[in-house]
C-alpha cells in the first residue's frame, strides 16, 4: 500500500529530521491558522510569559507556535506557559479569560470572530512572513514514490485540481464540506473557502517553504538539519513543476 | 492501492492529537474531492515536455450525441486541435462566462477555426439537455457549428466521459449541477497536452496554446 499525505509543513520537516522515510512533493496552499488572543496580546511578542493552549505538544499547533515565538526571539520552552486541550475547551476557556491565547484551525477562526471571542493577533493567510509560504504540502512514502511515479503524480495532480476547485468555485466546495458533515454551518465553511487562497498553490516556491520553516524550527531548537540538507534529502519537486505547467487556471 | 491521509490534528473541534491523525478539515474536502479525481483520472501518463507545451497523456476517448443529433467521437477529431469543456445549457452564471469566452475566440482563430481547431462542449446535465436545448443554447451564445460542437448523450455516457477527464459533479436540488471547470486540450494525435481549471484563466493564453498545438501539426 503507498501512502501520500497533506500536512502543514513545520511537522513534516520533524519527520524528515526524525529519519522518517517521507519526501516533500509540492504545496497546496498558504494560510490555515489564526492566533487569537485576549486585549493583553496584541503581538506574538506579549505571549512571552502567557498561557496558550494547544491540543497536543506534539501537535502541528506547537510546532506553528513555537516556529512564530522562535521567529521575534522568544524560547517556545522557557517564555510560554503551553497548556493542552481540545478545541472548543481552548475557545471557551479563551473566552472566559482562562488562557491568553488559541491557535485556531478553520472552522475555529470563523466561529470564533463570529462570536467575538479574543481577537485575531496573526493570521496566516494574510500577515507576513507566514503568509508568504506554503501552510500545507504533499509529501509521500519515498518508497512509494519511488516505486510509483506515475501514481504519485496522478494523486498530485487530483489534489491539486481539488484545491483549485475551492479556490475557483468556493460555494460548490463549502456545499460539499456541510453534506459530508465536516461543520454544520455553511458560511463558516463558505468563508474558509472564501478566505484561503487555495487557487494560488502556482504562484509560491514550496522549496522556500521547507527553507523558511527549516530555519523557524531551528531557532526553536527542534532540528538540528540544515536547510540545505532537508531540501536535498527530502524533497523532490518534479511532479510539481511538471503539474504547474500542465494545470493552468 | 494508493491511501490518501492528512495528518494532524485539525479536525474542527477535535481537540488535540499528533501528526499522525487523520485530517478532517478541510483537507477532507480536498481529499474527497482528490480521490474523485484520482479514480477518474485514468489517463495514460506520459509525463515529460513536448515542444513548448507539455504532454500530459492519451486523452480519454467519447463518442455522444452533438445538437444536430449526430454521433461525434473524440477519435473522429483527429487531425485537428480540440479544446474539450463541460457545460450546460440551464446553467445561469459561470458556464455562459466559460462560452463566451471561447466564443470570443473563434474569430480569433480565423480561418483554422473548424478546419483545424475544433470545440467540444459536454453537457453536465445531460437529463436536461437534449440536442434541441443545446443547440439552442449554441445559437444563444453564437457558436459557430463549423467548429464547434455541444455534445449529450445518456447519463451514463457523461458520467463516464466526466469521470475520465477528471470532473466532479453534483445535481443539486433546484436543478443546478456543480461541476468542476476544466477545459482540456488536446493535439491533432489525441494527445492531452494541457488543462485548464476554472473560468478565469487568460483566453490569450489558451488561444497561444491553440495556436502552438496548430502549428506543431503543421511541422510534423
Amino acid at each position: 500500500m503507498g501512502r501520500l499525505i497533506r500536512h502543514f509543513a513545520a511537522p513534516l520537516l520533524l519527520r524528515l529530521e526524525a529519519g522518517d522515510p517521507i519526501v516533500i512533493l509540492g504545496g497546496l496552499h498558504i494560510g490555515c491558522f489564526e492566533l487569537f488572543g485576549t486585549n493583553e496580546v496584541r503581538s506574538i511578542r506579549d505571549l512571552k510569559g502567557k498561557t496558550v493552549a494547544v491540543p497536543a505538544l506534539d501537535s502541528s499547533r506547537y510546532v506553528f507556535l513555537a516556529s512564530m515565538v522562535a521567529y521575534v526571539g522568544l524560547d517556545p520552552r522557557k517564555d510560554l506557559n503551553f497548556v493542552t486541550h481540545p478545541g472548543p475547551e481552548s475557545i471557551r476557556l479563551l473566552s472566559e479569560g482562562k488562557i491568553d491565547a488559541y491557535l485556531g484551525f478553520p472552522p475555529e477562526p470563523q466561529e470564533m470572530r463570529d462570536k467575538q471571542i479574543g481577537h485575531v493577533v496573526v493570521n496566516s493567510a494574510v500577515d507576513r512572513p507566514w503568509s508568504q509560504y506554503f501552510c500545507c504540502i504533499a509529501a509521500g512514502s519515498r518508497e512509494f514514490v519511488r516505486k510509483h511515479p506515475v501514481a504519485t503524480k496522478h494523486v498530485l495532480r487530483a489534489i491539486l485540481k481539488a484545491a483549485d476547485v475551492c479556490g475557483t468555485a468556493p460555494e460548490q466546495a463549502a456545499r460539499l464540506i456541510v453534506e459530508q458533515g465536516f461543520t454544520p454551518r455553511y458560511d463558516y465553511a463558505l468563508q474558509t473557502m472564501q478566505e484561503i487562497p487555495y487557487n494560488r498553490w502556482r504562484e509560491y516556491n514550496p522549496e522556500d517553504t521547507v527553507r523558511f520553516y527549516a530555519l523557524r524550527l531551528h531557532e526553536a531548537g527542534m532540528i538540528t538539519s540544515s536547510p540545505q540538507k532537508i531540501i536535498a534529502q527530502g524533497t523532490n519537486w518534479r511532479f510539481f513543476n511538471e503539474l504547474k505547467k500542465e494545470m493552468k487556471g | 492501492m494508493v491511501r490518501i491521509w492528512g495528518v494532524g490534528e485539525e479536525a474542527a473541534g477535535m481537540g488535540g492529537g499528533s501528526v499522525h491523525m487523520w485530517n478532517r478539515w478541510p483537507g477532507m474536502s480536498l481529499i474527497t474531492l482528490a480521490v474523485v479525481g484520482w479514480l477518474a483520472l485514468s489517463l495514460s501518463q506520459a509525463a515529460g515536455e513536448s515542444g513548448d507545451l507539455p504532454k500530459i497523456g492519451l486523452a480519454p476517448a467519447f463518442s455522444l450525441t452533438t445538437q444536430e443529433g449526430a454521433r461525434l467521437a473524440l477519435k473522429g477529431l483527429r487531425g485537428k486541435v480540440v479544446a474539450v469543456t463541460f457545460l450546460y445549457a440551464s446553467c445561469a452564471d459561470t458556464c455562459p462566462l466559460l462560452t463566451a469566452k471561447l466564443a470570443g475566440l473563434q474569430a480569433r482563430l480565423g480561418t483554422a477555426f473548424g478546419a483545424k481547431v475544433f470545440f467540444v462542449a459536454i453537457t453536465m446535465d445531460p437529463e436536461r439537455d437534449t440536442p434541441a436545448v443545446l443547440k439552442r443554447y449554441a445559437q444563444a451564445h453564437g457558436a459557430n457549428p463549423a467548429g464547434w460542437a455541444f455534445l449529450t448523450g445518456t447519463l451514463a455516457e457523461i458520467q463516464q466521459v466526466a469521470r475520465h477527464y477528471g470532473i466532479y459533479a453534483q445535481k443539486r436540488p433546484r436543478g443546478a449541477v456543480d461541476h468542476t471547470f476544466l477545459t482540456s486540450l488536446i493535439d491533432h494525435r489525441g494527445t492531452l497536452h494541457v488543462q485548464y481549471l476554472g473560468v478565469r484563466f487568460d483566453p490569450e493564453e489558451l488561444l497561444r496554446d491553440l495556436q502552438a498545438l496548430v502549428q506543431e501539426e503543421a511541422r510534423s
